[in-house]
Order: structure tokens, then sequence, then C-alpha cells
């Protein structure tokens, strides 16, 4: 089961990106909570709090235990990380969603694949592991959410590959979607340069229009 | 060959905004290491080349890579010695369009040094400033 980690979050009154800014300029970060049973309701924390949670974490959808201060109240909510949004240069947070669930009800989410092991195919006859599925969706209480899933491909042969439904899940979780798509893979050596620009023509072919045939629109 | 697309509306395109950060493919979607630009520029298909040339080599054709730009813009010139006028030159060269935090090497299947000394190789190659990113890198604060 994943750790469960404690971040204290406090409403906030303003939205909209002027606000938003402000906030961020403070060294907090702005989130919003929402679920089935649960109106949505804008929050912000602080960014080191948000950093240290994350950073521990195999993957971005962690389970959490937010404490909301609203005032003088005080309500304490489990919920799962749905999105973290990023600067795409500062790589700093920008925004967070936490998604309200139930203790005794199931959730949907996504959960961080991992090898271990050396597979024969690569280890002896030059073969390539390629992880196709980097995170599996599954379904279970989350008391069960896994941290990560872990993979043995030491059996693993060139040419052979792992399923989602052959792959070992704890109890009381299941994947979701079709059992035939491919986790991982065991690609053979490669031989010729796979991804060199194959040879065409020096210009583009410019789509042409086709000419309306003439007659055809008079009468 | 360098890359340019097979078929295309029209032959020339106007410059256009570079304005801005990046908002798609900023993040690793497909490998486990990338090369990340931290500048704006236009890139040219013979740098992609180049840089990609680079990349195989220092790879030893071991492991995955991914392209994640395409030079889609056409730029034009005109010839040397030419009177102004007579209008818009010919399509010189294609371009991709980067602004910062475009992801524009993904690696797999190799180990991180190797990854690391590959993208470098790959960077000189490029006119922009860049850095070294891995999957599941924690944020900054």
């Amino acid at each position: 089961m994943a750790k469960q980690i404690k971040l204290a979050a406090q409403t906030r009154a303003g939205a909209g990106r002027t606000e938003v800014k402000k906030l961020r300029a403070e060294g907090k970060v702005p989130a919003v909570i929402y679920g089935a049973s649960l109106a949505p309701l804008n929050l912000q924390l602080g960014a080191r709090e948000v950093v240290d949670a994350l950073k521990h974490a195999t993957g971005e959808q962690v389970l959490v235990e937010v404490e909301i201060h609203d005032g003088a109240k005080t309500s304490s909510q489990l919920a799962l990380i749905q999105e973290v949004q990023h600067h795409p240069v500062r790589s700093t947070i920008l925004h967070v969603d936490f998604h309200a669930v139930a203790a005794d009800e199931k959730l949907h989410a996504h959960v961080t694949v991992e090898t271990h092991g050396e597979s024969i195919g690569v280890k002896t006859y030059g073969g390539r592991l390629e992880l196709l599925l980097h995170s599996i969706e599954v379904d279970c209480l989350p008391k069960d959410l896994p941290e990560l899933i872990s993979i043995d491909v030491s059996a693993l042969n060139v040419g052979e590959a792992i399923h989602l439904r052959d792959v070992q899940l704890p109890s009381g979780v299941s994947y979701r979607g079709d059992g035939e798509l491919t986790v991982l893979r065991i690609a053979g050596a490669t031989t010729a340069d796979e991804t060199a620009a194959s040879e065409g023509p020096s210009q583009p072919e410019v789509i042409r229009e086709k000419k309306p045939v003439e007659g055809a629109e008079k009468k | 060959m360098p890359l340019m697309p097979k078929r295309v509306k029209y032959r020339k395109t106007h410059r256009g905004s570079r304005a801005g950060n990046a908002t798609r493919a900023t993040k690793i979607d497909f490998g486990a290491f990338a090369l990340q630009t931290l500048e704006r520029a236009w890139i040219t298909n013979t740098q992609i080349e180049a840089a990609r040339v680079a990349l195989t080599r220092n790879m030893k054709r071991k492991g995955k890579l991914w392209i994640r730009m395409f030079p889609d813009k056409s730029v034009t010139a005109r010839p040397p010695e030419t009177r102004m006028g007579k209008g818009k030159g010919a399509p010189e060269y294609w371009v991709a369009v980067i602004r910062p935090g475009n992801v524009l090497f993904e690696l797999d299947g190799i180990p991180e040094s190797l990854a690391r000394e590959s993208l470098r190789l790959a960077a000189d190659k490029l006119p922009v400033r860049t850095r070294f990113i891995v999957r599941h890198a924690s944020a900054a604060v």
C-alpha cells in the first residue's frame, strides 16, 4: 500500500490569474479539491510542503490526507492527487488537483510500472527492453492502492512480451482496459539505423485543389 | 536526407509568432531521458539531422530514440545579387519552431551516463541552450 501523506491546506477566496499569481509569489500553490460527494473548493498550500510530499513518491498520483483549514473550522478529507501542473521551464508546481475519495469506495488511479531483474534477451542476445506502458490504470480501495507495480523481466527472451493480463497485481487491485495491451517487450538487437530519415524527394509535393470541370456548373 | 514534410498545402508560410513558452511536448512521454530546450528558435532540418547522427553514433545503435520536433515550416530566401521586388523567394530550407520547455529528443534502453553524454553531443549541434531531464524528476520550489 502506498504511504499516506498529510497536507495542510487553507481555503482561498481569490480565483483567477491575478489572484493565483499573487499566491505563487508568496510561496503558495493554488489547488482545488472536488469529488462525487464534495462541491469544488479552492485551496492554497505551501509550495515547499507539496514539493516535499511529491519528492519521495514514485508517481504523481498519490493518496493524501488533506487537512482543510477554513477560518476556525478544520476538516480532514482523503484525496488522490489527480493532476499536478508544472511550469514548462522552471519546473515549479503551478496548481494541484485533489480528487476526494471515500475510504470504502473503489477509486481509479494510474500506478507507475517498474521493472526488476535483467532479462535473458538483453543480457545474452543483445535485445532491448521496451517499456510501452509507463503506468497502469487500476481500480481498488484507497487502502489497497499500490505505490508502484514491479514486474520481473529476468525470464524474458527476445521477442517475448508481458501483457496487461499477465501482470501480477496485489490482492484487491484490478486493472482497467484491454488485457491484450502490451506493457513491455524485449525487442531484437537493432541491425540498422531505425531512426534514419528515409530517402525521398528534395521538395514536398504540393496538394492542389481539383479544378472544376468546365461547363459543369453552367446551365 | 534531412526531415521535411511529404506533402504540403502551400509551399511558402508566414513567419508566425514564437512568443511565450511551450504548452505542448513539455514532458517526457515515451522514453526515460530527454533533452529540453530553454530558449526559442527555428531549428533547421539539417541541425536536427546533425544532432540525430551525433546521438545514434554515440549510442552505437543501442537504445531507442524519439525525435519530438518536426520541421514543417518552410523558409524562403532570395538568390544572391538579386534586386528587390519580383516576388517572394523560393523555399530554401525547413524549420521546426521551438519554444522554451519543448522536449526535443527522448531516449530509452540505455544507461543514464550514456544518455547524458549522447544528448550533450546532440545539444552541441543545436542553436539553443538545453538541459537534460529524466522521467519522474522532482519539482523545483
